[in-house]
């Protein structure tokens, strides 16, 4: 599997910083800057906020991407890091919401890409030294979280044996 | 806002303006920048759908747009029910004036379904493409409510009749030469629009759909021992500009429209859909006799190259009396999307063209207009691929290998031709009795004011 930023709810207090940052780290103007000059803040997570819980949605960076094979202009693809959004390919036609499953895709204008809506998702702040911006913000320890491809294999092979032995002992 | 009146139109409020559409408009009728709302120069629009099958911007309840789902559906004339993705290149929706007619129960309805659509509804039932189901798409028929579920087909091998029999008279006076097929409406709207100098070499054959629809209202009148005026007649179509041309005024022999109200393939699927009939778990039926009993010949209409076979097979019987189930001519390709042969007719050699895609047809159009056509008879369908490729047809999404799917949908036609027991228009039963009982014989009175008209901006009809 991919790396990727998964979220505790248990441990997010829907503050929001993350979206912030997020927006903060996708633009080379300075925030402030960006407030009076009305410019779009359009984050690539995106806080649910329910009564009983709050939590950050973002990309999963899925490995066959839905997002990816129903782009009629093959606008999205993995690059070995993330899956990423070619922007000057893309004409936001909204295949790629309708199909992403998790939520995680966002159709609407960008700062510095084009004046028409685009794409845009989570990718993993490549570039960035520190990693994902949102992350690094984070004041909940805890509530995001990078998980990598070893992490992901652990994780995954656990759930694995505990559903055998779910089939074997416990379902007689 | 979206005309009404207009049948294939872009919704600025949804357009991107990615341009996906002029890339297979065939006469550059889209006409826009690049990111920005694209409009339809309707001077020059043939009304194929071609736009509305590749557009890919929709809108969804996810976007912020979200509250003007309801609005826009009341704009583009959808019926509250409808729950279909609302698509920025779309063409008029009739669904609401097809559950009207067949709510009427002053009127007997009559239904009529052009070959394509059997090859291609099952998609949208979930089915692969290419899977030919006409048994249940008569069934299906039968449970929306329509009295009568007839054929576009029957009407196909009338063409060939009355299409063949023309072309042995060309032949012989050699007045307007070529022949054009007038089977596709997109192709005569672009002749109309385009080279209406050359306007005589169209066939004065009208296309399957209006024959079918003037002889639902006259012959099939006095089979069902009702006056016309109590023919409610609609028909499920692969293509958007059979709405239009059912609306010519000229199409209507007995003083009301021939075929009253056209949807296409993906209208009827969601017509079907919203009263809980799904076409795949139907039994098989067969269509009413005697306009819905169809030979192979008629079938092929839907794929490209399909009226040249069906006109060849019947030519050839009539001319050589040698009854053929398949011509055996084979067509080369020549240039892209062009097709040629050569044949014995009438004891004289006939070159033949068969013309896939109307960006095609230019070159070869140049050279009638020049006088140096090298042929005798042109089959032109507006859609690469034929009918199954139309614009009322179930949308391809990405994802889809697209050549595939038609090519799939071209094949079931094929077989559906050689699985019937028969598969030459001439040898149609009905087809026969018709012209014993009611026309005759081909071009004669009758047939030429039920089946023929006059295209162009003079045409009025014949009388």
């Amino acid at each position: 599997m991919h790396t990727f930023v998964l979220s505790d709810p248990e441990r997010c207090i829907g503050c929001r910083s993350c979206e912030i940052a997020c927006v903060a780290a996708h633009m080379d103007e300075d925030m402030v800057e960006a407030g009076n000059k009305k410019l779009a803040f359009s984050p690539r997570i995106k806080i649910i906020h329910e009564a009983q819980v709050t939590a950050p949605i973002q990309c999963r960076q899925c490995e066959d991407a839905p997002c990816a094979s129903v782009c009629p202009v093959g606008a999205i693809i993995y690059d070995g890091t993330a899956v990423r959004i070619n922007t000057e390919l893309c004409f936001g036609c909204k295949a790629c919401l309708a199909a992403c499953p998790v939520g995680a895709m966002q159709v609407g204008r960008i700062h510095e890409s084009s004046d028409a809506p685009v794409a845009h998702k989570c990718d993993l702040c490549s570039g960035r030294e520190d990693g994902p911006a949102c992350v690094s913000v984070c004041p909940s320890p805890g509530a995001l979280k990078i998980l990598t491809s070893d992490e992901l294999k652990l994780i995954a092979g656990k759930r694995r044996r505990k559903s055998a032995l779910q089939l074997a002992f416990e379902n007689k | 806002m979206t005309d009404l009146h207009q049948i294939v139109s872009i919704d600025p409020k949804l357009c991107t303006g990615c341009r996906r559409c002029a890339e297979v408009c065939p006469v550059d009728a889209v006409i826009g920048e690049q990111n920005k709302a694209q409009t339809i120069d309707t001077s020059r629009c043939v009304m194929c759908g071609q736009c509305v099958l590749r557009c890919s911007a929709f809108l969804t309840p996810f976007d912020d747009q979200a509250e003007n789902i309801a609005q826009i559906r009341m704009e583009r004339g959808l019926p509250e029910d409808d729950r279909s993705i609302l698509f920025a290149a779309h063409f008029r929706n009739d669904c609401g004036k097809v559950a009207q007619m067949l709510a009427d129960k002053s009127k007997i309805s009559m239904v009529q379904c052009a070959p394509a659509v059997r090859a291609s509804i099952a998609e949208e039932f979930g089915l692969a493409p290419g899977t030919l189901t006409p048994g249940q798409l008569a069934a299906a028929l039968r449970r929306l409510g329509f009295d009568f579920v007839y054929d576009t087909i029957f009407a196909a091998d009338v063409t060939i009749m009355e299409e063949s029999s023309e072309l042995l008279e060309r032949l012989e006076s050699n007045e307007n030469m070529p022949m054009f097929t007038s089977c596709c409406p997109g192709w005569v709207n672009h002749l109309e629009t385009a080279w209406p100098d050359l306007l005589s070499h169209l066939s004065s054959c009208k296309s399957p759909q209006q024959m079918a629809g003037a002889l639902f209202k006259t012959y099939g009148a006095e089979i069902a021992g009702k006056s016309s005026g109590h023919i409610a007649s609609v028909s499920v179509m692969p293509c958007t500009a059979k709405k239009f041309e059912a609306g010519r005024p000229e199409m209507q022999t007995t003083g009301t429209p021939d075929v009253d109200a056209v949807i296409t393939v993906t209208e009827l699927a969601g017509m079907l859909k919203n009263k809980g009939i799904f076409l795949e778990q139907l039994p098989e039926e067969d269509f009413d006799t005697p306009l819905g009993l169809y030979s192979g010949a008629g079938t092929i209409f839907g794929a490209s190259g399909g009226v040249m076979e069906a006109a060849l097979r019947t030519a050839i019987a009539v001319t050589t009396g040698n009854e053929v189930s398949e011509s055996g001519v084979v067509f080369n390709k020549t240039d892209e999307g062009v097709f040629r042969a050569s044949m014995e007719v009438a004891g004289r050699k006939v070159q033949a063209v068969i013309v896939s895609g109307l960006a095609n047809a230019a070159k070869l159009l140049d050279e009638v207009r020049a006088g140096k056509a090298d042929f005798d008879f042109m089959e032109v369908m507006c859609c690469s691929g034929g009918c199954v490729a139309g614009g009322g047809q179930p949308k391809l999404l990405p994802g889809i290998d697209i050549e595939d799917a038609i090519l799939r949908r071209r094949q079931s036609l094929h077989n559906h031709d050689k699985e019937l027991p028969i598969r030459a228009s001439h040898r149609n039963p009905s087809v026969k009795a018709l012209y014993e009982n009611y026309l005759e014989k081909p071009l004669g009175h009758l047939s030429h004011k039920l089946l023929h008209t006059s295209y162009g901006n003079k045409s009025g009809g014949h009388e």
